[in-house]
């Protein structure tokens, strides 16, 4: 008895996750190695061809596709407008939320609706909102004598769009992570700080922006991974038009798989994803415990 | 034996074998009741008119003694799923959607579909009065068959025509369209573009162009594929088909509408934001309700117009099929003849949705009651010489038809004809690679 306590005292670190990881790998795992095997050949949804095995051929087809490589610039352009906007404007609210003022219990439970509401019905509110003639966004911005972009029907400002309604329902998210770090900043260097005549934006910037690091760099990993998957909005909203101009990697798999029915095409392009996220998460744990 | 006795049993028997074919000759007669106690179940794209169906099921329950358990999904995530389930040879769903012009040469391929003559010949389980030959040949041969087998059922009939504001043509003196140059000079005299009011709307998202540009395609003289079924996007016909509906959209039409989806220039129209848009007639009924439209009693309707070679609408439809996987083939096939009969989309055309059958548009009653007389006439003579192709006849019909949406969206964006040609020259080229 004393030895099996001894045993999970030793190996705890290991053991209490156990559980979790044999579940997630369980369920994660087949669709996985399917995954990986089906991007090695060619198939078709049929009930009477099989899949054929074609060794690199996709990943060849899919470095060498136009189409593909203009989803990767714009996924990269998605995720940096959408991680800019997010950090920066979590960081800011999360902030404010920290300071004492009356009302502000209300104002931080009425600020996670966004965070609550469903992506599909928020996506078709805001396509509505958008639309160029008739939509209420632009009708607001005719009353103050300001220009009314085409939002979801332009290329140069359809990304910009989505990644509006991206951060509209994402910064609580943040903002929240962000606000549990303030709740752990030491007062002892702010104290000795304000006695050597900091100002609040040095306070800021050489106290609290340095402590926040590990809870902003856990946000930003969240945000990433999440950003790039980003599926819901753009497939509701625009699908990835006009004329592919918002289709992301994620969509283009998509559309790979199930309107094309390109299965091996489709899960090599996610293999690829994948692996990019894998390798994102392992740069933002580094970064996490690199010390400036 | 003597004469008379042989005579006796050749009558006797006689009378006993036209007495057992008579009893044969009523074990086939057809039985609404055969599978009563059996449940099916549908799998369906949300159909327009779902709300009615959805009334009448259990009139067909109580009609059979079987149970209909009913599932349905919109079209995009319809067509996600559907190969999925098919491709692991489901039994969850007996029956399903199918439209043949889009699906037909995959699903056929695939060994999807269960063919159905064989129930349509068959007087035990086809009703005698559902008459097959009730569909219009057009119909018939550009959607219930593919590859001389029946495939599919109708429950509708699309068609491309023109919607217009016949109050706004009268007060600006303008004639009906007959012509696209007629259609262009219209949409240029009713853009008020001050007063944010335009003269077309047109769809520009992608794929879904193809619906409404393949009466522009044809009728400037082009075509998906030549003869030989090689690609012709890149022709110069099929160039000019390009620019003129893009043309017509960046000049006349409202800003953003490279993004329209399928619904909006309906909804536009309805709102009373623009004088015409060209789509299917399936839509109407949203045109005409009094609580979705403001412009009830000013629409007035138009063949698709014509170019230099004719005038080409399409004829497809959304229809009912049945899994080649189900293991109640017969008794779903019940369901699709009950849906399909005369008397439901007698129903279904009076409520104002125009459905496939001659009978049902023709009728005495429908005449009567029909509301819209002039919206009916120009669905017929749009179905009298409809052609198939919406999209280019392909298996990979959605990718073929994404590669051919996405040069046409670019044109909306008001691009020179020289990108447009090198545009097409691409798409061509990728049409060539496709299976």
């Amino acid at each position: 008895m004393e030895n099996v306590a001894d045993f999970i005292s030793k190996h705890e670190k290991w053991l209490l996750p156990l559980p979790g990881f044999i579940l997630v790998f369980g369920i994660l795992s087949f669709p996985l190695a399917y995954m990986i095997y089906l991007s090695f050949h060619q198939w078709t949804p049929s009930s009477i061809e099989l899949p054929t095995f074609v060794g690199l051929a996709n990943f060849q087809r899919m470095f060498t596709t136009p189409r593909f490589l203009r989803a990767v610039s714009q996924t990269v352009y998605y995720v940096s407008l959408s991680l800019g906007s997010q950090i920066f404007l979590g960081i800011l609210i999360a902030g404010i939320l920290n300071r004492k003022f009356r009302g502000r219990g209300l104002v931080r439970t009425l600020f996670v609706f966004p965070l609550v509401s469903t992506p599909v019905a928020m996506g078709l509110i805001f396509m509505m909102a958008m639309d160029p003639t008739i939509g209420i966004l632009n009708y607001l911005l005719s009353l103050v004598h300001l220009p009314e972009p085409l939002w979801l029907g332009s290329a140069s400002t359809v990304i910009p769009s989505l990644v509006l309604v991206d951060t509209w329902k994402w910064i609580p998210f943040v903002a929240l992570i962000v606000l549990a770090g303030y709740s752990a900043l030491p007062a002892e260097p702010y104290e000795s700080a304000v006695i050597d005549g900091a100002s609040p934006l040095q306070l800021f910037w050489y106290l609290t922006l340095p402590f926040l690091r590990p809870t902003i760099i856990v946000a930003t990993m969240f945000r990433a991974i999440d950003s790039i998957k980003t599926f819901d909005i753009i497939i509701v909203m625009t699908e990835g038009g006009p004329a592919y101009r918002s289709e992301t990697v994620n969509i283009y798999a998509f559309k790979q798989i199930f309107r094309n029915f390109r299965f091996g095409y489709g899960s090599s392009i996610l293999t690829v994803v994948a692996i990019s996220v894998f390798v994102l998460v392992y740069v933002l744990t580094k970064l996490r415990r690199k010390k400036w | 034996m003597k004469p008379n006795k042989l005579l006796l049993c050749v009558l006797a028997a006689t009378v006993t074998l036209t007495l057992s074919a008579t009893s044969m000759a009523e074990a086939q007669v057809f039985d609404w009741q055969k599978f009563a106690g059996d449940t099916i179940k549908v799998f369906a794209k949300t159909p327009m008119f779902e709300e009615i169906i959805l009334e009448m099921i259990p009139e067909f329950e109580k009609l059979t003694g079987m149970k209909v358990e009913y599932e349905s999904m919109d079209a995009t995530s319809y067509r996600s799923t559907l190969p999925i389930r098919l491709t692991a040879k489901t039994t969850d769903f007996d029956v399903m959607s199918t439209m043949s012009i889009v699906d037909g040469l995959r699903f056929l391929s695939a060994g999807w579909y269960e063919p159905l003559d064989k129930y349509i010949l068959n007087g035990e389980l086809t009703h005698p009065e559902w008459d097959f030959e009730d569909f219009p040949f057009g119909v018939q041969s550009n959607v219930m068959r593919v590859k001389g087998q029946v495939i599919e059922i109708p429950w509708e009939t699309q068609t491309p025509l023109l919607y217009y504001r016949k109050d706004l043509f009268e007060e600006k003196g303008l004639a009906a369209v007959e012509t696209f140059t007629d259609l262009e000079q219209a949409a240029e005299k009713l853009t008020d573009k001050i007063n944010k009011f335009y003269g077309i709307a047109l769809r520009g998202a992608g794929y879904q162009t193809t619906t409404p540009f393949s009466a522009f395609l044809y009728g400037f003289g082009g075509s998906w594929t030549d003869k030989e079924g090689n690609p012709t996007f890149d022709s110069p016909e099929a160039i000019e088909a390009i620019a003129a509906y893009g043309g017509l959209g960046y000049k006349y039409g409202p800003p953003g509408m490279a993004s329209f989806g399928w619904k909006v220039p309906a909804q536009l129209f309805a709102q009373g934001r623009v004088a015409m848009f060209l789509d299917v007639n399936n839509l109407q009924p949203n045109i005409v309700n009094p609580e979705k439209s403001r412009v009830v009693g000013k629409v007035g309707y138009a063949k698709v117009p014509k170019g230099r070679a004719g005038r080409f609408p399409f004829v497809a439809a959304w229809g009912w099929a049945i899994n080649a996987f189900s293991e109640k083939k017969e008794q779903a096939w019940y369901f699709i003849q009950w849906q399909s009969s005369k008397r439901v989309l007698d129903r279904l055309q009076l409520k104002g949705y125009p459905t496939s059958r001659i009978s049902t548009m023709t009728s005495w009653e429908f005449k009567i009651k029909d509301k819209h007389p002039d919206f009916t006439r120009v669905n017929m003579e749009s179905y009298a010489i409809g052609m198939r192709w919406m999209n280019p006849p392909y298996q990979a019909a959605l990718e073929a038809r994404e590669i051919v949406g996405a040069v046409v969206t670019r044109a909306i964006e008001g691009i020179s004809i020289e990108e447009i040609r090198e545009l097409a020259r691409q798409a061509n080229k990728e049409l060539k690679e496709l299976k």
